[in-house]
């Protein structure tokens, strides 16, 4: 059986679980080097004990734009590479086990990161995983003129 | 070769002892089949390198195993003693013989008719049916691997290996662990020391941790050794990879492979391997032809493909050469064209080398149909891709007939590199040593400022580059002056420093920078693919202060700063600009010569292009001086040129009349102009044309062709593919002047025609002939020319008059008649009228 446990956090208005498996570490977020010319959604460099994360802005990746200023990341690896994607709240690790398809009138941004949400104390939880979050940053637009 | 063989010893060893254990494992597991196959794979890989290595005792023994194995492993039958008994005594032998190779150096002379006996013995019994019925009687057979083992009649005593034949053998992931490891120790080591630094001490002072650097240091030293394998490594598959291609083209191709022994990153082989199996397949599929056309033309049936690579520096040059028909220059314009990468004028007069480069863009296949082998999916665009993104170039040869070279140009490692470190408003990004050719400050004599039409470029010492700044390119805000504080009362630019970049191929861009910190050694973590997609960047590093750091493609940055400069610096894009130009028959280049205060011109329809040769590049071979430009010689017209030392560039044009090439040596190019000589050149001063006025001084007129004759020599015969065929031009000598001789005749043999001299026109036999008549009075009816010699040219009926120094109008109108002769001629030959 997959694992049911997952990572509880908000972006935007959006509760979302990330697959516990799939999160190396929570943390605060430091200094940023900017990426000229990298899409829009790449926030830009951190570097976390040594090691070099690309630093996503998730509320562009999925279209939220919340104004709230994210104040935390998530360290995830996708295909060798190290990613810090941005959140506005990390609540806990909770076990999700009935899992029901996303509805269709879900917004355009989250069509694209969630197939699956459940319903925990009627809090919606949209089930997202990390590399879905990186492929959609991949495709907003870039800076360039 | 010893490198080779050592390694194949290694192999062979570990090889043997795994197999053997595997073989008897299903012996005792009948059910479990699925070592069998991996057994039959390592004796069969076991018999191709022996038989490269050329020790046919091992290769004959397992060539006995292999056809044994591949028995048990077709027929499904259960294992037999009697054949793992032959099967392991035949691997004992190829242990022992591995093991005298590894003590001498080479296989020990001897017979090993027993143990093949046995194994052929039981493939026999496969072929008669029933494998129970046949099978020699175990009386028979048992004590005969034991004596087989035993007997090592040949006297070979079991010897140990040699301890510097030993090796581990470490999966790829573990030394990729070790490296990443390594690497992040430095870092971690960066990070104490910017926390030492932030409590006020001085690292540099701690004993401890100085001695902790060295250690990294060497630590990454060595594990980076561990990283780098032989090139054989990727030579290796590659005789199996011809052989088949060839059999499968019906094509006879032998492969020669040299410098195996260099050694290089894995990671850039592995990024090699698919480019050079593509160029290697793109050789034998549409680069070689069918051993019948090659005897056709007087070729050895055998095609050869050499692939050979040396290492110069840190960098790698792995160059395949085949001797096959060379690129079909015809169909990769078409198909060019066909893309829209060209236009048919612009194709007309591109340059063979341009033609080329061809190859690289995308969708071009030179194939006239996509056939199994090559021709499908990629094509080269994706293999200069692939070799840019290692930061490597490609660059490609062709002549007709003769074959193409391919030279791939890489970095010896991936992981480390030297780096300029800029800052740009509080950002530190990294430019890679190895695309830099010099910094100098914006403020420096030798560096101008030019601005034309919009773009932006700089004169360094007469050269003009394309000038690109850092911070407009990557939409920052320049630091403010103010900010900066002392730096108030100095002049901005003045404190900017230029980046002069080497781009692939021949062209440079400068690369305006607020600052440059300092040269620092960076390990390069790859970038995740979306920060590449900006195209601008080809990796990131953490150096000492713990902030992320960003490795500048200079490549990428030409491309957004201009998608045209990055292909041609901007002097050399105004050349080929004028090249295209129907105009281009009357402009000349104006240039000053080193060692000359003179200035000279020549034609720009002679111009092939500009180069910047390192000093390195060219020769002194007797009287004479060559510079080698990729694969090929190239004459220097030599007017005292004093090479300079080190790795200083001289600006050289390359002068081609289409089938001979030369360089001239130039100090400063001044301007491309319309230029008509004033003057005509005296018969002694044989180098040049006429002299005219520019710009109130006197320009040279140079005959690019007497200079082509002097350099370059005659057209050897086969390199000249004339347009027509060889036509005889007569020309009517006059008395007393040998200008016919000396100026018309080089230029009528240069554009590929036979000049014979007479003395009167009615000496000329053939009606259909050409016959130049120079005319003695100077005619006056050339507009606002003056006073010039001219010409008569003769054929048939026809007389048509040209000014003696035009040599365009001259050839075209001896290509016009040629032309019309072909519609003209059939229905009624005409009759020669008279002359």
């Amino acid at each position: 059986m997959e694992n049911t446990l997952f990572l509880v956090c908000r972006i935007g208005e959006t509760w979302l679980g990330l697959p516990a498996t799939k999160v190396e570490a929570v943390v605060t977020l430091g200094d940023v080097v900017a990426v000229p010319h990298a899409p829009d959604a790449v926030w830009g460099l951190v570097s976390i004990r040594s090691r070099l994360l690309t630093l996503i802005d998730s509320s562009i990746a999925s279209g939220t734009h919340s104004d709230g200023t994210a104040s935390y990341m998530v360290i995830v690896s996708v295909d060798g590479h190290g990613y810090g994607l941005t959140l506005d709240e990390v609540d806990d690790v909770v076990d999700l086990t009935s899992l029901q398809p996303v509805p269709g009138n879900l917004g355009f941004g989250w069509r694209l990161l969630a197939d699956q949400m459940a319903d925990q104390f009627g809090r919606i939880i949209l089930i997202v995983e990390p590399s879905r979050i990186i492929e959609a940053a991949q495709s907003s637009k870039s800076l360039a003129a | 070769m010893d490198d080779l063989l050592r390694e194949f010893v290694g192999e062979s060893l570990d090889m043997m002892e795994a197999v053997a254990s595997d073989l008897v494992a299903w012996e005792q597991n009948p059910s479990d089949r699925s070592g069998l196959d991996q057994i039959f794979r390592t004796i069969h890989t076991v018999k191709g390198s022996s038989s490269f290595f050329d020790l046919p005792r091992v290769t004959a023994i397992a060539h006995g195993a292999e056809e044994l194995l591949d028995a048990l492993r077709t027929r499904k039958c259960e294992p037999d003693h009697t054949l793992i008994a032959s099967i392991l005594a035949a691997f004992d032998r190829i242990r022992l013989l591995v093991n005298a190779i590894a003590n001498d150096g080479a296989e020990p002379v001897g017979d090993d008719a027993d143990v093949i006996a046995l194994l052929l013995a039981g493939v026999r019994s496969f072929d008669h049916g029933a494998k129970q019925l046949s099978v020699p009687s175990d009386e028979d057979l048992l004590p005969l691997p034991e004596q087989a083992t035993g007997a090592i009649a040949d006297g070979i005593a079991t010897r140990e290996v040699p301890a510097e034949w030993r090796s581990v053998r470490v999966p790829l992931e573990l030394l990729d662990e070790v490296m990443n490891g390594a690497s992040d120790l430095v870092l971690a080591r960066n990070e104490v020391a910017a926390a030492l630094r932030a409590e006020g001490l001085d690292p540099v002072n701690i004993a401890p941790f100085e001695r902790l650097s060295g250690l990294l240091g060497s630590l990454r030293g060595s594990v980076s050794k561990m990283r780098m394998v032989p090139l054989r490594q990727m030579f290796a598959p590659l005789p199996r990879l011809v052989r088949q291609l060839s059999a499968e083209l019906n094509k006879q191709v032998r492969l020669v492979t040299d410098g195996g022994e260099v050694e290089i990153d894995r990671e850039v082989i592995e990024a090699l391997r698919d480019p050079i199996i593509h160029v290697l397949r793109n050789a034998i599929d549409h680069g070689i032809e069918p051993p019948a056309d090659r005897a056709s033309i007087g070729k050895a049936a055998t095609a050869t493909i050499r692939i050979s690579g040396r290492q110069v520096g840190n960098r790698i040059f792995i160059c395949i050469e085949d001797d096959g028909a060379g690129l079909a220059e015809q169909g990769l314009i078409k198909r060019a064209i066909a893309a829209g990468h060209l236009t048919a004028e612009r194709a007309a007069r591109l340059s063979s080398d341009a033609i080329n480069e061809l190859v690289f863009l995308p969708g071009l296949s030179t194939a006239e149909a996509v056939t199994g082998i090559s021709g499908r999916g990629v094509g080269m665009d994706v293999v200069k891709a692939n070799v840019e993104k290692l930061g490597g170039a490609i660059r490609i040869n062709s002549s007709a007939g003769a074959g193409v070279s391919i030279v791939f140009d890489v970095p010896m490692t991936l992981t480390i590199i030297s780096a300029l470190a800029i800052d740009i408003a509080g950002c530190e990004y990294a430019v890679p040593r190895s695309a830099v050719e010099e910094v100098l400050l914006m403020s420096s004599d030798s560096v101008q400022r030019v601005k034309s039409g919009g773009a932006q470029m700089v004169r360094v010492r007469g050269r003009l580059l394309p000038l690109v700044v850092i911070e407009d390119l990557l939409g920052i805000e320049p630091a403010k002056p103010s900010e900066t504080g002392d730096t108030n009362d100095t002049n901005d630019t003045n404190d900017r420093a230029l980046v002069l970049c080497r781009l692939s191929g021949m062209v440079s861009i400068a690369l305006e920078v607020p600052d440059i910190r300092d040269h620092a050694e960076l390990v390069i973590k790859p970038l995740p693919p979306i920060l590449l997609a900006a195209g601008l960047y080809n990796g990131f590093s953490l150096p000492d202060n713990g902030r992320p750091m960003l490795v500048l493609d200079v490549e990428g940055i030409a491309r957004r700063a201009n998608a045209n400069c990055a292909l041609e610096d901007a002097l050399e894009s105004q050349i080929a600009d004028a090249i295209d130009d129907c105009q281009a028959a009357d402009k000349w280049l104006c240039f000053q010569t080193i060692g000359s205060a003179n200035i000279s011109a020549v034609p720009m329809a002679s111009i092939d292009r500009l180069v910047d040769l390192p000093a390195s590049q060219i020769h002194r071979a007797g009287q004479r001086l060559v510079a080698s430009i990729g694969e090929t010689l190239i004459p220097i017209h030599d007017d005292g040129l004093i090479i300079p030392s080190g790795d200083s560039r001289i600006r050289m044009i390359i002068l081609s009349d289409g089938a001979r090439k030369m360089l001239l040596p130039v100090r400063n190019v001044l301007e491309i102009t319309a230029l008509k000589p004033e003057m005509l050149a005296s018969v002694d001063d044989d180098m040049l044309i006429g002299l005219t006025m520019f710009d109130g001084d006197i320009v040279e007129m140079l005959d690019v062709y007497r200079l082509l004759g002097q350099a370059a020599g005659p057209i050897s015969a086969g390199k000249l593919t004339p347009a027509l065929p060889q036509r005889v031009i007569w020309i009517v000598e006059q008395n007393g002047s040998s200008w016919a001789r000396s100026f018309l005749m080089p230029s009528l043999a240069a554009a590929g025609y036979a000049v014979q001299f007479t003395n009167s026109a009615a000496q000329v036999s053939d009606p259909d002939a050409i016959v130049i008549i120079p005319c003695d009075e100077a005619h006056q009816d050339v507009g606002d020319i003056g006073n010039v010699a001219m010409l008569e040219l003769h054929r048939g009926n026809k007389v048509r008059t040209i000014a003696a120094y035009d040599r365009s109008s001259l050839i075209a109108a001896l290509q016009d008649d040629a032309d019309q002769n072909v519609v003209a001629a059939k229905p009624s030959p005409r009759k020669r009228k008279g002359a």
